[in-house]
């Protein structure tokens, strides 16, 4: 092989990446067709370039970042909090890395695993509570609205919620396996089931204990479940808890334009003097009071609501 | 999307879903350089694990304006080559040719299964043969595509020396291939 040839050789990547100009390109080309040596240089490089490895499956991918974090949370028990007690809580056998996709797809299936009370250590790969625990979690951080909660590949069942003391919640519920634990008020799953569960239409009692431990301020998404609930619920037993729940936070924007819209739709006279004491209180515009009650004023001239609104109306 | 110096900012904070979101960026391409170096999927998901492990503890000292990407690859670099080292070259040189051959895949659709797999295995055995860091920079330029600057910058050197790299690489394995025939 001659200078020539070293030359034609290191110039065949650019040609490769389309870089050189059309002259250079054909010398090369030609170069190629005369001489052997790097006629195979050349074909090699295109048999390099055509060989990659082979893809790993979404849900080795996914046992691999799940082992990750949990060695991470190991290493950092103050960060590890609600996960380090529940991973004594899934102690079954170490799932192969192909499993775990099916173990996430199982999360629908019904199942039940309870929590024991002893640590144990990491075991090398995901275990199936691990990673059902790991992405409902990771779920419920990410669903940061209503829709999110909505639109959620998770959904919880059979919910029950009980205050645990130390300003933390007990839930219990079911994803694919019932789910027995206990987590600060303010935990991001915490909100994401006492969401759903306002949202559930078969039961009363469900929603209205969830109500009553739904503080709005915490997570932007329960107070919008609350709002839903105060306008849209059947039940006039659940409206009138959610909108006790709400306006126990006074000067809430998202508040106050619901409670307006109370005004303008709902029927109970009792919920309508409740929202416009919050509206007083806040100091809201008095157009936009008069507005809210405007539609019902050849009818409602003389009600309670009506008297009131305009007093404060025409007291500013 | 959040750039790679928000996630690793975010990450310093103790934000674990922003590790999760670089790992979910970057895990293919660590993955892919890993299982070049030590064979099986099962040894580089080992890496790949603690390559992740490795760089969330070293982000602390990880200098803002650095390339993450680069930097990730030269610790994947390392962790592949520790873990060659650690298994006393029991399966180094890929003497676990056949599995290797598995796990490239190429693209020679024309080509039998058992001839593709053959040559596969046979490019393989040349790959064994170059030294780690010319293996380092035929998988970055040919089997993961990229360009030679972010190669110089992970095998920490210039540009022109990285093309002297390569072209005796290929050299080298277009001699070995010669006398595998």
């Amino acid at each position: 092989m001659n200078d020539k040839c070293v030359e034609m050789q290191k110039a065949m990547d650019e040609l490769f990446d389309e870089k050189l100009d059309e002259g250079r390109a054909d010398e090369l080309l030609g170069h190629i067709d005369g001489c052997p040596a790097c006629a195979a240089h050349w074909e090699l490089l295109g048999r390099l370039r055509s060989a990659t490895a082979a893809e790993p499956t979404d849900a080795e991918l996914l046992a691999m970042r799940r082992g990750v974090i949990r060695a991470i949370r190991t290493a950092e028990p103050k960060r590890a909090g609600w996960l380090e007690s529940l991973r004594a809580a899934f102690m079954s056998p170490v799932m192969g890395v192909g499993l775990a996709a099916l173990i996430v797809v199982a999360a629908f299936v019904a199942g039940r695993a309870t929590r024991e009370s002893t640590p144990v250590a990491a075991p090398a790969l995901v275990s199936a509570g691990d990673v059902i625990v790991d992405e409902i979690h990771l779920a419920a951080s990410k669903n940061r609205e209503l829709s999110d909660v909505e639109n959620s590949p998770f959904s919880y069942a059979n919910v029950e919620v009980e205050d645990a003391g130390g300003g933390k919640l007990a839930l219990r519920f079911d994803v694919s396996r019932h789910v027995d634990v206990v987590l600060p008020k303010n935990d991001p799953l915490v909100a994401d089931v006492l969401a759903q569960s306002l949202l559930d239409q078969t039961s009363v009692g469900t929603k209205l204990r969830a109500i009553s431990y739904s503080a709005p301020s915490v997570a932007p998404k329960v107070r919008e479940a609350l709002v839903r609930a105060m306008l849209e619920d059947t039940n006039l037993g659940v409206r009138m808890k959610a909108q006790e729940m709400l306006v126990a936070t006074p000067g809430d924007p998202a508040v106050e334009e619901a409670l307006l819209t109370v005004l303008k739709q709902e029927e109970t006279v009792q919920m309508r003097l409740v929202a416009i004491d919050y509206l007083m209180r806040s100091n809201v515009a008095p157009q936009k009071l008069r507005d809210a009650i405007t539609p019902r004023e050849p009818e409602a001239r003389v009600d309670a609501v009506y008297v009131k609104a305009m007093g404060y109306v025409n007291s500013k | 999307m959040r750039s790679d110096t928000e996630l690793v900012d975010a990450i310093r904070g103790g934000d674990l879903e922003a590790f999760d979101e670089l790992m979910r960026r970057y895990e293919r391409l660590v993955y892919r350089v890993a299982v070049s170096f030590v064979s099986t999927p099962e040894n580089a998901f080992d890496v790949t694990q603690t390559v992740f492990l490795k760089a969330y503890r070293g982000l602390a000292g990880f200098r803002s304006e650095a390339n993450l990407k680069t930097w990730l690859l030269r610790i994947t670099h390392n962790e592949s080559v520790n873990w060659l080292r650690s298994i006393g070259g029991r399966e180094a040189g890929h003497e676990n040719i056949e599995a290797f051959a598995d796990v490239l895949t190429g693209r020679e659709s024309q080509e039998s299964d058992f001839l593709a797999r053959e040559r596969r295995a046979e490019l393989e055995r040349a790959m064994a043969k170059l030294n780690e860091r010319y293996r380092l920079a035929v998988v970055l330029r040919y089997f993961q595509g990229l360009d030679i600057a972010e190669i110089s910058a992970v095998l920490g050197c210039s540009e022109g020396v990285t093309k002297n790299i390569l072209f005796r690489s290929v050299k080298s394995l277009r001699e070995s291939l010669a006398g595998l025939a």
